[in-house]
């Protein structure tokens, strides 16, 4: 029945190619929206999947890490000197204004953390150091929004808050969720810069000894009055969520995605259909001559399920090598496995639901209208 | 020995309230080997009867015979039984489009689970019956009417079925081809054993037939 299924499909070219761009144009648009999406969520959380700290703490009652407010650092030496706790470092976050050489200004996201750890630092150097940052007034800007800071390089001083501010080096994977550029400096140059930071953090993350067991850890760390604490996946998924729901990229990535599969399953569907409407006396042939309805199901499956497969592959070659040649570029995309395993699904229930309506009408098909001239 | 039998089989159409009697009261019986021709004038009803005698359409009333066996009429038992009984023959061919000449004749092989080498083998040998070996990877629209019948012939006995049920098979070839055909199909009759019924308005192929029924308003009586 296979074999039927490839001849029918090929027979008529031009309805193939109609069917294989409405699943190509599905399987492309599913593809970008996911990895935009991973790519933005990637981002917001970005600074929490590449700290290899097992919990984040912080004041109660932030609901990303965007919102956490600074706290005195010694509550820091608190939670180290807790049993089970092998580190912590503290980090922290602001905010900086930044006057460009060319008189324009721009606001800028500040990470701070302690170069001499690199706990909670940039994930890869383009250029430069992390040490560098050792350096009183220095920072490190993401590759991705240098040009948000209008061409400046390493060795530039732009004026923060009327103090003057160097950038030692360039680093990557950090692109911004908003427009404002990415910087990274040392936990000090961030409490003298920014307002209201003096001798605060905003979060401690710590490491808890191998061997230990974590709930009594968590339970301790809990204990402390007035702070929250997350292990870093729920911290991490507790960010991600915030922007997807709170901000309505997770609904505009989810409209076009249904819009994608609604598309895409009109569009086989109806080529399925017409094509099975007209060979409806061939179906009726194979019923007289002796097939089952469930052989007739797996032939207009196995149709189904050729151009799926195939309009997937040629979908994801495409949207891959335009995601990852130019979109990249301008656009965070994020393309993980789990993204190539949900597209090929989606596609494959979406041609497999379009066959259901071809399937219906065969099934009634009665085969005593073979004698019928 | 008597391979299908019907006895007594009815077959009623409702059209709105009125009630169409097809298929009358009808008994028939066809032995293993014989050639029988089934006539009778347009809507007597031979297609409806051929139709049940081909497990495709259950009667309303009546048995229906295989090998002094009777037919469970369970719709899920049927086409297994179409397989194993009965190669159809119709007047329109019904070869399906997209194959080729030996695809076509492969069907119910490859319905049986048949295929690769010893499917293909089979076909030959099928088509070799009916003179069409050099066909074989022709595309079925590029053949003559009288060929695309040898063709569905392979197609009915590429299973050696024991039955062969043909609907008007000269319907639409010319007189010579109709004779080729009817010729292959009383070979089939005498040298293989089938047990053929040719349903036809054609009186010029009495002659091969080893009994001829007539039908008329769904009955059927041996003339």
């Amino acid at each position: 029945m296979i074999r039927l299924a490839w001849k029918n499909l090929v027979q008529d070219k031009m309805r193939l190619v109609v069917t294989m761009m409405g699943i190509v144009f599905a399987v492309a648009l599913m593809m970008v929206q996911s990895g935009i999406y991973f790519g933005f969520t990637s981002n917001v959380s970005g600074r929490i999947d590449n700290c290899p700290a097992d919990v984040w703490i912080m004041v109660e009652g932030a609901f990303n890490a965007d919102t956490a407010r600074p706290f005195p650092q010694e509550v820091a030496h608190r939670i180290e000197s807790i049993p089970g706790i092998e580190w912590a470092e503290k980090l922290t976050r602001g905010f900086a204004f930044l006057r460009m050489a060319d008189g324009g200004s721009s606001w800028a996201i500040v990470f701070g953390f302690d170069p001499d750890s690199g706990i909670g630092g940039p994930k890869e150097m383009v250029r430069g150091s992390i040490l560098d940052l050792r350096k009183p007034d220095s920072f490190i800007v993401d590759e991705s929004t240098l040009a948000l800071l209008k061409g400046a390089s390493i060795g530039d001083k732009l004026e923060n808050f009327d103090k003057k501010m160097e950038i030692v080096g360039i680093c990557r994977g950090h692109k911004s969720p908003n427009t404002y550029p990415v910087l990274f400096a040392s936990n000090k140059t961030m409490q003298k810069h920014s307002v209201r930071m003096d001798n605060s953090v905003v979060y401690v993350v710590a490491k808890i000894k191998e061997g230990v067991n974590q709930d009594q850890v968590m339970e301790r760390l809990n204990a402390i009055r007035h702070f929250d604490v997350y292990r870093a996946d729920d911290f991490s998924a507790m960010v991600k969520t915030y922007w997807t729901n709170k901000t309505g990229v997770g609904m505009g990535i989810a409209i076009t995605m249904t819009l994608a599969f609604i598309v895409g399953l009109v569009i086989v569907g109806q080529t399925m259909y017409s094509a099975t409407v007209e060979r409806l006396r061939e179906y009726a042939t194979l019923k007289a001559l002796g097939a089952s309805n469930w052989a007739i199901c797996r032939a207009i499956w196995a149709q189904a399920i050729i151009v799926g497969l195939s309009g997937y592959f040629i979908g994801m070659a495409i949207s891959t090598t335009m995601m990852l040649g130019f979109a990249s570029k301008v656009l965070s995309i994020k393309l993980t496995p789990l993204v190539f395993i949900v597209v090929l699904i989606t596609t494959l229930l979406m041609c497999l639901g379009a066959a259901l309506l071809s399937i219906f009408r065969v099934l009634k098909v009665d085969p005593a209208t073979v004698f019928r001239s | 020995m008597s391979l299908l039998r019907a006895e007594n089989l009815y077959k009623i159409y409702q059209t709105g309230s009125e009630e169409v009697p097809a298929v009358k009261g009808v008994n028939m019986n066809l032995e293993i080997g014989e050639l029988a021709l089934l006539m009778g004038p347009s809507g007597s009803g031979k297609t409806t009867l051929l139709s049940i005698l081909g497990c495709i359409l259950r009667p309303d009333q009546g048995k229906l015979l295989i090998s002094e066996e009777e037919v469970d009429w369970t719709e899920s038992k049927l086409p297994a039984l179409r397989l194993k009984y009965f190669g159809f023959i119709y007047q329109q061919f019904n070869l399906l489009s997209s194959l080729n000449v030996r695809e076509n004749v492969e069907v119910p092989l490859m319905l049986q689970g048949k295929r690769g080498g010893f499917a293909e083998e089979l076909a030959d040998h099928a088509l070799g019956t009916v003179s069409l070996t050099h066909r074989a990877r022709f595309n079925t629209a590029t053949l003559s009417g009288g060929e695309k019948q040898r063709v569905a012939i392979a197609r009915a006995i590429v299973n050696d079925p024991p039955i062969l049920l043909a609907d008007e098979p000269t319907g639409n070839l010319d007189s010579q081809n109709g004779i080729r055909v009817m010729t292959a199909l009383r070979d089939l009759a005498v040298e293989r054993g089938k047990t053929i019924l040719v349903v036809t308005h054609d009186t010029r192929y009495n002659s091969f037939a080893d009994k001829i029924y007539k039908m008329e308003d769904g009955e059927v009586s041996l003339t």
